[in-house]
């Protein structure tokens, strides 16, 4: 039955290289979604460049934040999988 | 290979077709060949507008995902017609995807991981086919050709700033039917000349320079091979050649553009002679025919931002609905920011700057997808233009690779971001393995 099923190669390398591909796209999404945001309000409220900077900044954080926190998890998942494959 | 002579001859035969592509796309239109080129393509952002259904306006890359889901339909259907233990083709093909899955899922989040695998693989499944089929050699080429009049039509109606205009905009509105026909006639007769006057420079102003090719028959329209470049013309070449300012035109001028705006290239028009002073008999060529801009029938459905927006808010909700399912609410919301008083600011802050992530996640789903396919698709129509008949082939391999591992990546991304959602928040290892009997 599928449980008792040894995890495939193929099952780890994707998802790694999927996860760490994502970390990129967020980074780059993160910092040019709070760039623009910070841009639009600036338009809105006439304060340039300052909420330009402050959503920079913000969207810096999300990333990193983000970024620490997808990776911290793939560790996590690791670590089950060779438990799983400790347990076999 | 070279030692028979049936090898020389194929060998022979490939280096043919190979100058002949060379010479015969862009490259060899610089030194006069370009014998089997075509203008460059119009490229846009946004899906094109196929026809109106009643009031429902239909989109290119809409028919292209309902063709995605009907094959897809088949295939499932194929698949499970005849289940048996010893499967068929098709049956071992799902088999196989649906095993793969399991085993991506299992090993992510153990048994509790089987409630992602329906739509993981059904993510999987719709975003291959949407990226596969946008492959075909019948996208993109085959369409209805936008005509300068309906061009115009629906850029002039878009521009209303004084409250004349939108008056005469309105009436544009009433008069003319959805495809232009009619503009030039209500803009030639219409009594408010002076913001007749205004909003067609402006149109000029903003659009003039938009580009149009020239087509060729009569009720079937087409490109004969080799009409390059040379034969392109700007919206300010058909309608307003021989007009001395045409972004501010006069009365007499209005009336001259109408008529243009609903006889493009008519053969009683004056040659324009800045654009054909060199070569006059181009033009006696070319009057007669209409100029326009091909909008595909078809176009990839992943090449829309709206559709791969749609499957990555798909995505993302699922995620949230197993991360609450499976924590219950306050166990979901506590891994982002829990109770704000009970907190520490700076955990409180990052809790805050988590939760907005969530909503990158989509963003990035959306834009990773929509980046690769709309890329893919510029890819094959600039190895199309500059090595006819050969160019593409190797870019369609590339491309339906790329394709699947668009869909790989975005299904186990889905998948994983599960994963995520279903563990609980700064738990120390092994709290949560234990109970789930491995």
């Amino acid at each position: 039955m599928p449980d008792e099923r040894p995890p495939k190669r193929a099952a780890s390398i994707v998802p790694t290289l999927a996860r760490l591909s994502m970390i990129g796209w967020f980074v780059g999404v993160s910092i040019a979604g709070g760039a623009l945001l910070g841009w639009w309000l600036d338009g809105l409220v006439g304060s340039e460049p300052l909420l330009l900077i402050v959503g920079i900044l913000l969207g810096v954080a999300v990333a990193l934040v983000g970024m620490m926190r997808m990776l911290t998890d793939f560790g996590r998942t690791q670590d089950r999988v060779s438990e799983d494959r400790a347990d076999q | 290979m070279l030692s028979s002579p049936k090898g020389i001859a194929i060998a022979v035969f490939l280096l043919a077709v190979a100058v002949i592509s060379v010479l015969g796309g862009a490259l060899g239109a610089a030194f006069g060949g370009g014998f089997l080129g075509g203008p460059v393509p119009h490229l846009q952002v946004p899906s094109e507008l196929v026809t109106y259904i009643g009031d429902y306006a239909l989109y290119n890359t809409v028919v292209m995902f309902a063709a995605a889901i009907v094959v897809l339909v088949l295939l499932t259907w194929l698949a499970t017609r005849k289940i048996s233990e010893v499967p068929g083709r098709w049956q071992s093909l799902m088999e196989v995807l649906y095993e793969f899955f399991i085993g991506l899922a299992e090993s992510a989040s153990g048994k509790a991981g089987r409630i992602f695998i329906p739509v993981a693989t059904a993510i999987f499944l719709v975003v291959l086919f949407s990226n596969w089929l946008g492959v075909l050699p019948i996208v993109g080429n085959i369409g209805r050709v936008e005509t300068t009049t309906e061009f115009f039509f629906h850029k002039f109606e878009g521009k209303a700033e004084s409250e004349q205009a939108t008056e005469v905009l309105e009436g544009l509105h009433h008069d003319v039917g959805k495809n232009g026909e009619g503009m030039g006639h209500y803009l030639e007769t219409h009594a408010d000349v002076e913001t007749v006057q205004k909003l067609v420079g402006k149109t000029l102003e903003t659009y003039g320079g938009q580009e149009f090719v020239v087509f060729d028959g009569d009720g079937i329209r087409w490109l004969p091979f080799g009409r390059g470049n040379d034969y392109k013309l700007s919206l300010i070449d058909v309608v307003a050649y021989d007009i001395a300012d045409p972004t501010h035109p006069t009365a007499e001028d209005v009336v001259k553009i109408a008529h243009r705006v609903d006889e493009s290239l008519a053969p009683d028009s004056v040659p324009n002679t800045e654009f054909f002073g060199e070569n006059p008999e181009k033009y006696t060529s070319l009057a007669g025919k209409r100029a326009g801009i091909l909008v595909p029938y078809l176009r990839g459905s992943s090449t829309d931002l709206n559709m791969t927006l749609a499957i990555a808010i798909f995505a993302m909700v699922s995620v949230q609905f197993w991360g609450i399912k499976t924590l219950g609410v306050g166990g979901y919301w506590d891994k982002f920011i829990g109770n704000p008083f009970k907190r520490n600011p700076i955990d409180l802050f990052v809790g805050v700057l988590e939760l907005v992530g969530e909503f990158i996640k989509v963003v990035s789903f959306t834009f990773r997808l929509f980046g690769n396919m709309f890329a893919g698709e510029i890819l094959l129509i600039a190895m199309g233009f500059l090595f006819p008949l050969i160019g593409m082939i190797p870019f369609i391999g590339l491309e339906l690779f790329v394709g699947f591992i668009q869909a790989i990546i975005f299904s186990v991304l889905t998948l994983m971001f599960g994963a995520f959602a279903i563990m609980p928040h700064h738990h120390p290892e092994g709290d949560h393995h234990g109970s789930e009997g491995h």
